[in-house]
C-alpha cells in the first residue's frame, strides 16, 4: 500500500470542493440572458404597473383607491363576473370534449383514431385572430352552420356569435389541442398493465376510470386546468372579436379603457386584479406541479 | 335470441355513437377553416346560398393594398428574428435547467410561466411607457423585443423537457471518448435534441408572429404587423377581405409546418409543459 | 495497460453514504469484478474511476499517477454503460470514429482502426447502420468496440450485459473475457450476477452497504467466505443458527453436534453456521431429516429437507440414489463455517464424491481471518 501521497491528493480534494460550486455558477450564468429579459419586459413593467396603481393621483402613501373605485363601479363588477363566468363554463366544455377524445386517442388504434390524432392538432396552428374570424363566420346568422340548418329546414336558428356564446365556442375551438396534449401525456404514463390489471379484477370501463385513470392523471388533469383557466381569463382576441360590447371579457375591458376611455390607471387595475385572480389558480398548479417533482425525484 | 341479438346490437349502436361523435367533432374543428376558405375566394356569398359566386377580386384588393405589403414585410422580418434571438438566449438555459443544479432552479424555471399568467394588457402598458423613454416606441427593435416576450416560454419549457429526456449516458460517453463538455453539447447533446427543438421553434414563431396587442401599441403607425392590420381589416372591411387576409397570415406557419411534420410528435409538446 | 489504486474512496449522496472508504488494487491486466446486491455502491465507484462522479475524500490513481482531478474526457479509461451507449443520430462506423476523429488521426487510418475494431468483436459488416438497426447484443458490442478503438489503459463495464436474454448473456460475457484475455486490458466489470462474477472474474470484490467485504479469486470466495454476508451471497448456502455448549465441548445447530473450534468460547455464545449443500452428506447414521422436494438439476439433484430446530436445508446429491419425497433421511454435515462475531472458522473437510473413500475425520482449523477493506493475495 503506497502511503498518502500530499500533492495529487489535494488537488483532487479541490476539484472536489469547486465542482460544485462551479455548476451552480455555470448554471445561473446560463439562464441569465432570458431571465434578464423576463425581468426588464415583463416583472419590471409588472411591479412599476402594480406600484402605480398603489400610488394615488396627487401624491401621498400607498392606497387602495384605485382598486375601491374600480369595483365599485356596477359596470366593472359585472364585467368581472362574467369574465370568471365564461372562463369556468369555457374551462369545463373543454374539459369534458378533451378528456373523451384523450382517452380514445391512448385506448383505440386504427385509421379512425391516426386521423383524429392528426385533426385535434390543427387549431394550434392557427392564430387566435384568424381563429376568431374563422368562428364568426361559421356560427353568425347567415354564415355555413345557420345556412346549412336553414337547408334543413330548421328556420329559427339561436345568436352564436358577439355574445358569451361565441367566445365561450371560440375558447373551445382553440384550446382542444392544448387539453387533449396535456392529458394525453399524464394517460400514456399510465402503463397498460395498470388498466388490465383493474379490468381483470372485473372493473367495468366506468370504473376503471373512476378508481384508475382519474387518480393517476389527476396531476396533468390539475396542470391542464389552471392554464387553461389563466389563459381564457386573461384573453383580448377572442373576446374582442366574437364577444358583445356589455358584459365584456376584461381583457377587452381593459383595452377599452386604455385607448378608447384613456383612463390608464384604470385600465393597469383591472389588469392587477385580473392578475392576482389569475395567480390564485397559478398557486394550485404550482402546489399539485411541485408534488409531482418531488414524487418524481 | 335476444341473449345472442343484444350484445352485438350494443356493440353497433356503441360504434355508431362513437363515429357521429367523432364526425360532430371534425366538424367542429375543420368547419369554421372550410368556411374561411370559401369566403376567400367568394365575391358576394348571399343567404341562404349554399356556395358564393366564386371570384378573386378581393384577392387583388388586399394585395394591391400598400398596407398589406408593409405589414407583410415587417412580420416575415420580425418574427424569424425574434425567434432566432429567442433561440440562442434560451436553448442553453434550458440546456442548464434541465442538467445543471443551481440555486432557486425551480423557481426561476416557474418564472417563465408567470410572463403568461399576467394580462397582456396590464403588461403592454407598462412595457410601452419602458419602451418609450428608450425610444424604442415604433422601431423594428420594440416589436421584435414585444415579440421575444412571447416566445420565452415555448423556448425554455419545451427544450428543457426534451434535454431531459435525453439519457445521460449518451453524453457521458462523448465525455469518455475525449470530447470535452461543450463539444459534446453541439455534436451529441443538441443533433438528438433537435426535433424537440424544431417543435418550440415552431411555436415559438406562431407565438411571435401572431403577437397582435404589443405589437399594436408598439408597432404603430409605421411598424405593423399582419395581425395587427388584421384587426382593422376584419373591423373595416367586408368578409371576403378577412377571410383572404387569414390565408396569407396563415401561409407562413404552413409552409414551417410541412417542413417540421416530421418532427412533430405529441411526446414532445407534452414534455416541454411537464416541470 | 495499467495498474489502478482506489484509496480511501467516499461518496455520499446527500444523508446516504454510496460508497465508505473503499481502498482496493486492480492489477495490471487483471479483470476484476465489482459484485453485490443493488445500492452497495459498485456502479458509484466504477463511475468514480471513470470520473462521471466526483469523490468527496480518497484518491484514484492509474499507475501510480492521481486522476481524481482529471475530467472523463483526459482519463485513459473507457466506460461501457449498462444501456445507452451508442450516439443514435451517427452511425456504427461514426459512433467509432467519433473518439478518433476527436484526436485528428488520418482518414485511413481511422478507416482501418474502426474496421480492425469491429472485426475484432465480430461485427465487420454492420458500419454503415444506425443502432437502432442493430439487435441489443450488438449494440452492447458495438458499445465495447468503441471503448477499445481507443486504447484506454482502464476498460469499465457497467453491468453491460443485464439488458439482455439470459442466452445472450452468457455468450456476451465470455467473448468478453476471451477479448479481454487476448488483449490483455486492465478491466473493472460491475455486476449484481455472482454467477457472472464467478465465471469471468480473475478477482472479485464483493460490496455491501459501500464497503468492500472481500476481495478474492472466485474459487476462494467460495470456499473461504471472510463474513457471513459473503458467505450467503456467493453460490448456495446454508445458514443456521447455533450455540456454544461448553460442556459437550461442541457446538449445537439443530441435531447436529460439532467439536468447538476454540475452547476459549463462553458457554451458550450464539454463533452462525454456514454449510455449502455439497457439505451436507446423505448418511444413515446422520441427523433426521425430512425430505420436502427432490429437484433434478442435470447432473445432480437438488434436495430441500425439514431438519427439526433448524428449519429447511438445501443438501446435493448424486442420481444414483435419490430420495423421495416425504421420506426421513439422515443427513450429516461434512464442512461448516463457524461464525462467531463476524470471523469465520473452519470446521471439518469438504468430501469429494469418490466411491468407495471413507469419510475423513471431522477436524477443526482456523481458517485465517482478515480485517475488511484490504486487498488480499487470495492466488
Amino acid at each position: 500500500m503506497t502511503a498518502g501521497v500530499q500533492g495529487p491528493r489535494e488537488a483532487g480534494s479541490a476539484r472536489i470542493r469547486g465542482a460544485g460550486w462551479r455548476q451552480g455558477a455555470l448554471g445561473l450564468a446560463l439562464v441569465l440572458p432570458p431571465l434578464l429579459v423576463l425581468a426588464f419586459l415583463v416583472a419590471l413593467p409588472a411591479v412599476t404597473a402594480v406600484v402605480e396603481t398603489l400610488t394615488p393621483a396627487g401624491g401621498g402613501g400607498p392606497t387602495l383607491a384605485n382598486y375601491a373605485r374600480v369595483l365599485a363601479a356596477r359596470s366593472l363588477r359585472a364585467d368581472i363576473v362574467f369574465t370568471i363566468v365564461i372562463t369556468l363554463v369555457s374551462v369545463a366544455v373543454v374539459f369534458a370534449l378533451s378528456y373523451p377524445l384523450a382517452l380514445y386517442l391512448r385506448f383505440s388504434r386504427g385509421r379512425a383514431a391516426r386521423v383524429l390524432g392528426v385533426l385535434f392538432m390543427v387549431p394550434l396552428f392557427v392564430p387566435v385572430v384568424i381563429a376568431s374570424f374563422a368562428m364568426i363566420t361559421f356560427l353568425v346568422n347567415h354564415g355555413l352552420v345557420s345556412t346549412l340548418l336553414y337547408r334543413a329546414g330548421v328556420l329559427a336558428f339561436p345568436r352564436l356569435v358577439y355574445n358569451g356564446t361565441g367566445i365561450m365556442l371560440t375558447q373551445v375551438w382553440v384550446n382542444i389541442p392544448f387539453a387533449v396534449l396535456i392529458l394525453g401525456a399524464g394517460l400514456q404514463a399510465i402503463d397498460d398493465a395498470l388498466i388490465d390489471g383493474a379490468r381483470d379484477v372485473g372493473a367495468g370501463p366506468l370504473r376503471t376510470f373512476l378508481s384508475i385513470i382519474l387518480p393517476l392523471n389527476a396531476v396533468p388533469t390539475m396542470i391542464a386546468l389552471t392554464l387553461l383557466f389563466i389563459g381564457v381569463f386573461g384573453s383580448f382576441t377572442i373576446p374582442y372579436l366574437v364577444g358583445g360590447n356589455a358584459p365584456a371579457m376584461l381583457g377587452v375591458t381593459m383595452t377599452n379603457y386604455l385607448t378608447q376611455y384613456l383612463q390608464r390607471t384604470e385600465a393597469v387595475t383591472l389588469a392587477v386584479l385580473a392578475f392576482l385572480i389569475a395567480a390564485v389558480v397559478g398557486a394550485v398548479y404550482v402546489a399539485s406541479v411541485s408534488r409531482r417533482e418531488r414524487g418524481a425525484a | 335470441m335476444t341473449g345472442v341479438l343484444w350484445p352485438w346490437a350494443a356493440a353497433v349502436f356503441r360504434r355508431a355513437v362513437g363515429a357521429a361523435a367523432l364526425l360532430a367533432l371534425a366538424s367542429f374543428i375543420l368547419g369554421p377553416l372550410l368556411t374561411l376558405l370559401v369566403w376567400a375566394f367568394a365575391g358576394t356569398w348571399l343567404f341562404p346560398n349554399l356556395l358564393p359566386e366564386f371570384s378573386l377580386r378581393w384577392w387583388a384588393f388586399v394585395l394591391g393594398n400598400a398596407d398589406v405589403g408593409k405589414a407583410i414585410r415587417m412580420s416575415l422580418l420580425s418574427a424569424p428574428t425574434a425567434t432566432l434571438i429567442s433561440a440562442v438566449i434560451c436553448i442553453p438555459a434550458a440546456y442548464a435547467f434541465a442538467r445543471l443544479e443551481f440555486p432557486a432552479r425551480r423557481a426561476l424555471l416557474l418564472s417563465f410561466l408567470s410572463a403568461n399568467a399576467f394580462p397582456k394588457i396590464g403588461l403592454y402598458v407598462s412595457i410601452a411607457t419602458l419602451l418609450y423613454r428608450l425610444d424604442l416606441m415604433d422601431t423594428f427593435t420594440g416589436v421584435v423585443l414585444i415579440q421575444l416576450v412571447n416566445t420565452l416560454l415555448f423556448m425554455i419549457w419545451i427544450p428543457t423537457g426534451t434535454f431531459r429526456g435525453i439519457n445521460r449516458n449518451l453524453e457521458e460517453a462523448a465525455r469518455d471518448a475525449g470530447a470535452g463538455p461543450l463539444r459534446t453539447f453541439f455534436q451529441i447533446t443538441l443533433p438528438i435534441a433537435l426535433p424537440g427543438i424544431m417543435v418550440a421553434g415552431l411555436f415559438a414563431f406562431i407565438a411571435a408572429f401572431d403577437e397582435a396587442q404589443g405589437t399594436l401599441i408598439v408597432g404603430t403607425p409605421n411598424h405593423m404587423t399582419m395581425p395587427v392590420l388584421m384587426y382593422n381589416l376584419v373591423l373595416s372591411y367586408p368578409q371576403p377581405v378577412g377571410a383572404v387576409f387569414s390565408i396569407l397570415l396563415s401561409l407562413p406557419s404552413l409552409v414551417l409546418l410541412l417542413f417540421a411534420q416530421r418532427y412533430l410528435r405529441a411526446g414532445y409538446l407534452a414534455a416541454g409543459y411537464s416541470l | 495497460m495499467a495498474r489502478l489504486e482506489l484509496v480511501g474512496l467516499n461518496k455520499r449522496f446527500g444523508a446516504h453514504t454510496a460508497v465508505r472508504d473503499l481502498t482496493l488494487e486492480v492489477r495490471d491486466g487483471e479483470l476484476m469484478c465489482l459484485l453485490g446486491p443493488s445500492g452497495c455502491g459498485k456502479t458509484t465507484t466504477l463511475r468514480m474511476i471513470g470520473g462521471f462522479e466526483t469523490p468527496d475524500a480518497g484518491d484514484i490513481r492509474i499507475d501510480g499517477r492521481s486522476v481524481t482531478a482529471l475530467p472523463p474526457e483526459r482519463r485513459p479509461t473507457a466506460m461501457v454503460f449498462q444501456r445507452y451507449n451508442l450516439w443514435p443520430h451517427m452511425t456504427v462506423e461514426g459512433n467509432i470514429a467519433f473518439g478518433l476523429r476527436l484526436r485528428r488521426r488520418p482518414r485511413a487510418q481511422i478507416d482501418a482502426k474502426v474496421r480492425d475494431v469491429l472485426a475484432l468483436v465480430g461485427l465487420p459488416d454492420v458500419g454503415g447502420k444506425y443502432p437502432h438497426q442493430l439487435s441489443g447484443g450488438q449494440q452492447q458490442r458495438v458499445a465495447v468496440a468503441r471503448a477499445l478503438v481507443l486504447e484506454p489503459q482502464l476498460l469499465l463495464l457497467d453491468e453491460p450485459f443485464s439488458n439482455l436474454d439470459a442466452r445472450l448473456r452468457v455468450h456476451m460475457r465470455e467473448e468478453v473475457k476471451q477479448l479481454q484475455r487476448e488483449i490483455g486490458i486492465t478491466t473493472v466489470f460491475v455486476t449484481h450476477d455472482q454467477e457472472e462474477a464467478l465465471t469471468i472474474a480473475d478477482r472479485i470484490t464483493v460490496m455491501h452497504d459501500g464497503v468492500a467485504e472481500q476481495v478474492d479469486t472466485p474459487s476462494s470466495l467460495y470456499a473461504n467466505p471472510r463474513t457471513l454476508f459473503v458467505a450467503d451471497f456467493i453460490g448456495t448456502m446454508n445458514v443456521m443458527p447455533a450455540r456454544v455448549h461448553r460442556a459437550d465441548g461442541a457446538v449445537a445447530a439443530g441435531p447436529w453436534r460439532l467439536p468447538l473450534p476454540d475452547p476459549s468460547w463462553p458457554d451458550g455464545t450464539e454463533v452462525s453456521l454456514a454449510v455449502r449443500p455439497e457439505d451436507l452428506i446423505i448418511d444413515p447414521a446422520g441427523a433426521a431429516a425430512h425430505v420436502r422436494r427432490v429437484m433434478n438439476l442435470g447432473h445432480y439433484l437438488q434436495v430441500l429437507a425439514d431438519v427439526p430446530g433448524v428449519g429447511a436445508v438445501r443438501l446435493f446429491t448424486d442420481k444414483d440414489t435419490p430420495p423421495g419425497e416425504g421420506q426421513e433421511i439422515g443427513v450429516r454435515i461434512a464442512r461448516a463455517l463457524v461464525f462467531k462475531d463476524g470471523r469465520p472458522v473452519e470446521v471439518g473437510r469438504t468430501e469429494r464424491p469418490a466411491a468407495g473413500s471413507a469419510p475423513a475425520t471431522i477436524q477443526s482449523t482456523a481458517a485465517p481471518a482478515a480485517p475488511r477493506g484490504t486487498d488480499l493475495d487470495g492466488r
